[in-house]
């Protein structure tokens, strides 16, 4: 799958100034908090896949780019096939979907855009999308939203975790724990703590995902 | 600038904001109920037609099976689930298919669609009118592929296995198509890691079949598709709670679909 989306994006990255290939994904730069861009995602019939219009920020550990405020796009509603004999027609393909997106794209840069871009969310509880929202506040410097978000999440996903230990001989460590745990630690020492550690995981992210080409490092 | 509507399944556009100026805000769970009932007569059409139509879906195209099922497309002899095994041989009165049940050859539509909550849920029922009308509609959704598959198996006969993988390949492609409330094109075949995020197939993840969602994006039901008696292990349903964070509240609704022990 990262061979033929590579084969694949970087052929629409040769063609298309708009984009610059990074790992497996084709990226709209610059990349600054949040990377936007479009993946391929396989699926269980030969041939067909899901084309992920991406937009994900970049402040938290990850092993891959995490697709919760991604949307999957298709052409004209309907199913899209890549031909896997023929890299440059399947190119052609993706470049005449993706192209009506990138406008949009383009907006999303920083964390108050990306706060507007999930506005729909806001009243989404998932613990992601929650701790997301706190360390966007905390990066905007709304440091009593940020405080109050993370208070309550972390009732949350205790009263979450009691339930799902319930019955359990072993109790369960949780990586979304670590997590949060994490960037509480931090804020707890002063939100600027928790803007170096943000910027610190950035910095990796962008190495892990291959961004450096697109990437404006932020304003320390 | 206002950026443009999406379609992210956290965003799901399930109901159509009054206009502004509007004497008279009309109830969100009328609109909801009208969503559902156009999404529940849309859903039975289209299955009528396709379930008329005489068009083969095996292809040259060779699904995989998919990751995170790791009894995906296996049949056992027993199902073990407890809680409500329900019903639903809709369309007609087919009676009611149990785990466990035998079926010979001698029955003469021996292809069952039923539903069962797995175990750690809710119980029988989930209280919630959007899980049991959308619950409905896959079933009616399943029971059409379910059909169309056992039809082209008669004459192509194949193994249990890959029966399993052209009912969960054509059941997806089947709700995509339906564009649901709730679970749209994006709410099919998602994979949650250990931190709930959702990424890519074939990554350290749990796949799920389908997730419905409410206006908020929030997860209210889980939908596992099961080929022939195969049962949800309890440490599966708690693995999917944990990728998808959800709590027991949340119910994860297992849809069998058999097509006759006498078949095998």
């Amino acid at each position: 799958m990262v061979r033929r989306s590579r084969r694949i994006f970087g052929q629409i990255a040769k063609e298309m100034s708009a984009f610059i290939l990074c790992k497996d994904m084709l990226v709209i730069p610059p990349t600054e908090n949040i990377v936007r861009g479009f993946l391929i995602e396989g699926t269980s019939e030969k041939d067909r896949i899901y084309l992920w219009k991406v937009v994900c920020p970049l402040h938290r550990p990850m092993r891959d780019v995490y697709l919760n405020y991604s949307d999957r796009i298709s052409e004209e509603g309907g199913d899209i096939f890549v031909d896997s004999k023929d890299f440059r027609k399947s190119a052609a393909l993706i470049g005449s979907i993706i192209g009506k997106h990138v406008d949009e794209l383009s907006l999303i840069r920083t964390a108050k855009d990306f706060l507007r871009y999930i506005g729909p969310m806001l009243g989404n509880e998932s613990f992601v999308v929650q701790l997301d929202l706190a360390m966007i506040h905390c990066r905007m410097r709304n440091i009593s939203k940020c405080r109050e978000i993370l208070t309550k999440l972390r009732v949350r996903f205790d009263s979450w975790t009691e339930q799902m230990n319930q019955g359990s001989r072993q109790k369960h460590s949780d990586p979304f724990g670590d997590q949060l745990e994490l960037v509480e630690r931090a804020f707890a020492s002063g939100s600027e703590d928790l803007i170096v550690l943000m910027n610190e995981w950035e910095s990796k992210n962008v190495e892990l995902l291959e961004l450096g080409p697109t990437w404006v490092p932020p304003v320390v | 600038m206002a950026l443009p509507n999406h379609s992210h399944p956290n965003r799901i556009p399930l109901f159509r904001a009054p206009p502004s100026g509007s004497p008279v805000k009309p109830k969100l769970d009328d609109q909801f109920y009208k969503e559902f009932s156009r999404a529940i007569e849309l859903s039975k059409a289209d299955i009528r037609l396709r379930d008329a139509s005489p068009h083969s879906h095996f292809n040259s195209n060779q699904p995989r099976v998919s990751a995170g099922h790791s009894d995906g497309g296996q049949w056992t002899s027993s199902g073990e689930g407890r809680a409500s095994s329900e019903y639903l041989g809709r369309n007609g009165a087919e009676p009611v298919a149990l785990p466990g049940q035998v079926m010979s050859d001698a029955d003469p539509d021996p292809v069952r669609v039923w539903s069962q909550y797995a175990q750690a849920g809710v119980g029988q029922n989930s209280q919630n009118p959007a899980v049991e009308r959308t619950k409905d509609i896959l079933t009616d959704i399943l029971l059409g592929v379910n059909r169309r598959v056992a039809a082209e198996a008669q004459s192509n006969p194949i193994s249990a296995r890959l029966y399993g993988i052209f009912v969960h390949r054509d059941f997806a492609n089947a709700v995509r198509a339906q564009d649901l409330p709730g679970i749209g094109r994006d709410g099919v075949e998602q994979s949650f890691n250990g931190l709930g995020e959702i990424v890519r197939y074939g990554l350290d993840a749990s796949r799920t079949d389908i997730v419905l969602r409410d206006r908020s994006g929030r997860i209210i039901a889980i939908f596992d598709v099961k080929t022939g008696n195969a049962a949800m292990a309890p440490a599966t349903a708690k693995r999917y709670r944990r990728h998808t964070q959800v709590g027991p509240e949340v119910p994860i609704i297992i849809l069998h679909a058999v097509r006759g022990a006498g078949l095998w």
